[in-house]
């Protein structure tokens, strides 16, 4: 179904068009939120980030353009925002439902120039990140967006975990090495 | 901040036309029952949740009031118990990044539970965690131990263990004052160290899995610590030398028989001052010496493949001191020799050609294993000497009579040739060891680890001492005009590896001294590994005037 049916679904016929939402986005949501909240929440606290995120996205659907962008990659990015806002949180009340403490630290809040230089920089490696080509593009989207093991990984891609872990260590050097500046090891 | 980090950052802060083409054909999937529930959960927040909007006023009031406060004392006791977690996991967290740092392991893409979790597996000597094998194969990394391949998706909890010996081994942590010479593919012969712990290495980088080079470097070290490194795109080095004030490179660029030859000359400083392309000087730059010409300039020795006669010369290649082409010279074909080294000597130059394999194995010729050629100034052949003058004994007998002699370096010295190497047992058959191949020199070690049973037995310090006597490190004088060899200094438990003279005139012989082997049936296919410390032998004439330990440390394999 492509975006424009759906959203045209989730106007007419909502209880049918969520269904069809969550159906054909609620693995990668949970992926999303997953990769971020993994480690510093339980999964009681990871599904209501992501039961959150479609109801946001539903709340933002008369605003939905699809000529700027996909119902897949907004519902990602409200995702992801939304499991950045529940790791700040958590870490502020000290509270962990399972696993050990994430590596967040609230961030101070950035002047527009610092803002302008993040959005130049962040744009920059995303570009780098889409242009390496197959399968190091989705090895590092899994690994760090996905929060995926290395062996889920290897499994998906039907590659050996080794080779995983050194094409996922290539690929950052080279992505260190084409973008420069201060970037460390 | 660390790159692994910007990625997270980046991702976390992502637009959503800047996820387009990053999540371009990636899908991801989800449990039957995890859809049902977010699904359930959509429709009761967005109002479509139907009987279940009923249920949530069961709880308004004061029954909503007490769950309240029940749910903030167990958020309190959360709190609590959460932040004496925190500080006891912070630690272990500490532990392992030190321990990873301490042992030269690669962080790479680790999450911090699976740091944790390889440190644990290993200090606990485990070896059960899934990732412990990998991040002990990635750390390896260049330096890489032929054999040691245990398949990742069937390594038993032994193999993982056995690897892990390996690995420290050779990664030992060091001494104050030590520090570990390696690099791609580097095995640690052929060093040459220099005063002050100066050394060259070069590597070649390679552009993702393509086999064409991006390029080479030639890197000057001191103690570890890099000087300067001097690049060439889309080259190979295939040897170089230093001189006084300069270094030369020889390399090829190109591929097969379009292969394009060229030599750099790089001053002290690290910069290319000079370069020049040959053509297709030699068919093949293999086996490489370069030696600086009594009248200035240099002369570049290989070996040279006659393609169509299938046979291999030696070949001259004489440039000016600007590099400029002087004139190539072939040695006529010795039949059953192949070139090895080449010095100059007096103003001319010593080659030593040595057997090829099949002329070994006690053939017709046994004696003529390893043969002297002397060339004058113009590349013709002057004289030629055999380097044993017994007819039924290996070649340079002059250790015990079980024993023979690999050379590894040869230089002039007081007007006599100086041969560095190391002598190794003999085949049971009183055979020579094929100089070509390095482990032919402990057949005899792994023969008798299984011949007796006892290749589990032993323990890291006795393995040591077996394989330290398995080598005896010897510097030999050549005289040509008596054409007698020479025993000059010898060292137990050593291999003796590069000359060079020093600006004074005096004789510098390094030799490495094996500290650690290892050995382990369930990781090599026969393969020893460890490391070595290199120690400066200087003589001033025929007298050692002194030793120096040079905290370096290189690897051992065979």
């Amino acid at each position: 179904m492509d975006d424009r049916t759906l959203a045209e679904l989730l106007r007419s016929d909502p209880e049918r068009g969520l269904g069809e939402l969550t159906r054909l986005y609620a693995g990668l949501v949970y992926s999303v939120v997953r990769g971020k909240l993994a480690g510093v929440a339980g999964n009681s606290d990871i599904e209501e980030c992501v039961s959150d995120a479609f109801a946001e996205f539903y709340r933002m659907l008369d605003s939905f353009d699809e000529s700027r962008g996909s119902i897949k990659a907004l519902l990602c990015v409200i995702a992801r925002r939304k499991a950045v806002n529940v790791c700040r949180r958590l870490m502020r009340e000290g509270t962990r439902s399972a696993g050990e403490p994430g590596d967040d630290q609230p961030a101070d809040v950035p002047s527009p120039e610092e803002l302008s230089i993040r959005s130049e920089e962040r744009r920059a490696l995303l570009s780098a990140i889409a242009e390496l080509g197959e399968p190091d593009r989705e090895i590092i989207v899994r690994r760090y967006y996905f929060g995926e093991s290395t062996k889920a990984v290897a499994k998906r891609l039907g590659m050996k975990p080794s080779a995983v872990d050194t094409r996922a260590h290539r690929a950052v050097q080279k992505l260190k090495k084409k973008l420069g500046g201060e970037y460390e090891d | 901040m660390k790159t692994e980090d910007r990625i997270k950052a980046a991702f976390d802060e992502a637009e959503s036309r800047e996820l387009e083409d990053l999540l371009c054909g990636i899908e991801a999937e989800t449990t039957a029952e995890r859809a049902v529930r977010t699904k359930r959960a959509v429709l009761e927040k967005t109002g479509f949740g139907g009987k279940s909007r009923g249920l949530r006023s069961i709880f308004q009031g004061n029954a909503a009031k007490a769950l309240a406060a029940a749910a903030a004392v167990i958020m309190l006791i959360g709190a609590v118990f959460g932040t004496v977690a925190c500080a006891k996991e912070a630690k272990v967290y500490g532990d392992a990044v030190a321990f990873f740092d301490e042992n030269g392991l690669v962080r790479g893409t680790l999450t911090r539970k699976e740091i944790k979790a390889v440190f644990l597996d290993i200090t606990t000597k485990s070896f059960t965690y899934d990732k412990t094998l990998g991040v002990i194969l990635l750390s390896a990394g260049e330096i890489s131990v032929p054999g040691c391949e245990l398949d990742p998706h069937d390594a038993a909890p032994s193999g993982v263990s056995a690897l892990w010996d390996s690995y420290t081994a050779v990664n030992a942590p060091l001494g104050d004052g030590e520090y570990l010479i390696s690099g791609r593919g580097y095995s640690g012969e052929g060093l040459q160290l220099f005063e002050n712990g100066i050394y060259y290495t070069s590597e070649v980088e390679y552009e993702g899995d393509s086999s064409a080079p991006k390029r080479s470097v030639l890197k000057k070290s001191a103690k570890n610590k890099l000087l300067w490194e001097a690049a060439f795109d889309g080259c190979v080095i295939t040897g170089f030398k230093a001189f006084d004030g300069c270094i030369i490179v020889t390399g090829t660029h190109g591929a097969g028989t379009r292969a394009i030859c060229f030599a750099a000359k790089i001053d002290a400083s690290g910069r290319i001052v000079c370069r020049q392309d040959y053509g297709m000087a030699f068919s093949s730059w293999n086996s490489l010496s370069i030696a600086e010409n009594a009248d200035g300039g240099y002369t570049v020795f290989g070996s040279v493949y006659d393609q169509q006669e299938r046979t291999y010369s030696t070949g001259m290649f004489r440039i000016s001191d600007e590099l400029e082409e002087l004139d190539q010279t072939t040695l006529p074909n010795i039949e059953g020799y192949f070139f090895s080294f080449a010095a100059r000597f007096g103003s001319g130059y010593a080659v030593l050609m040595q057997s090829t394999w099949q002329h070994w194995e006690g053939s017709a010729g046994a004696a003529e294993r390893q043969l002297i050629v002397f060339i004058d100034a113009a590349g013709n052949i002057t004289d030629s000497v055999k380097l044993s003058m017994d007819e039924t004994a290996s070649i340079l007998s002059v250790g015990p009579e079980d024993r023979c002699f690999m050379i590894r370096d040869m230089i002039e010295h007081d007007g006599q040739l100086c041969f560095s190497g190391y002598t190794v047992p003999l085949g049971d058959d009183g055979s020579m060891p094929n100089p070509n191949s390095r482990h032919a020199e402990i057949a005899g070690i792994i023969r008798s680890l299984y011949s007796s049973g006892q290749y589990a037995d032993f323990s890291a310090a006795d393995f040591t001492q077996l394989v330290r006597e398995n080598y005896t490190a010897m510097l030999i004088e050549f005289d040509p005009l008596k054409a007698e060899p020479r025993a000059f200094y010898s060292e137990a438990g050593a291999l003796g590896d590069s000359l060079y003279k020093s600006a004074d005139g005096s004789l510098v012989w390094n030799a490495v001294s094996i500290s650690s082997a290892h050995y382990s049936p369930a990781t090599s296919a026969f393969s020893i590994i460890g490391r070595g410390s290199v120690c400066a032998y200087r003589f001033s004439g025929q007298d050692l005037v002194g030793i120096l330990e040079t905290g370096a440390k290189v690897p051992f394999l065979r």
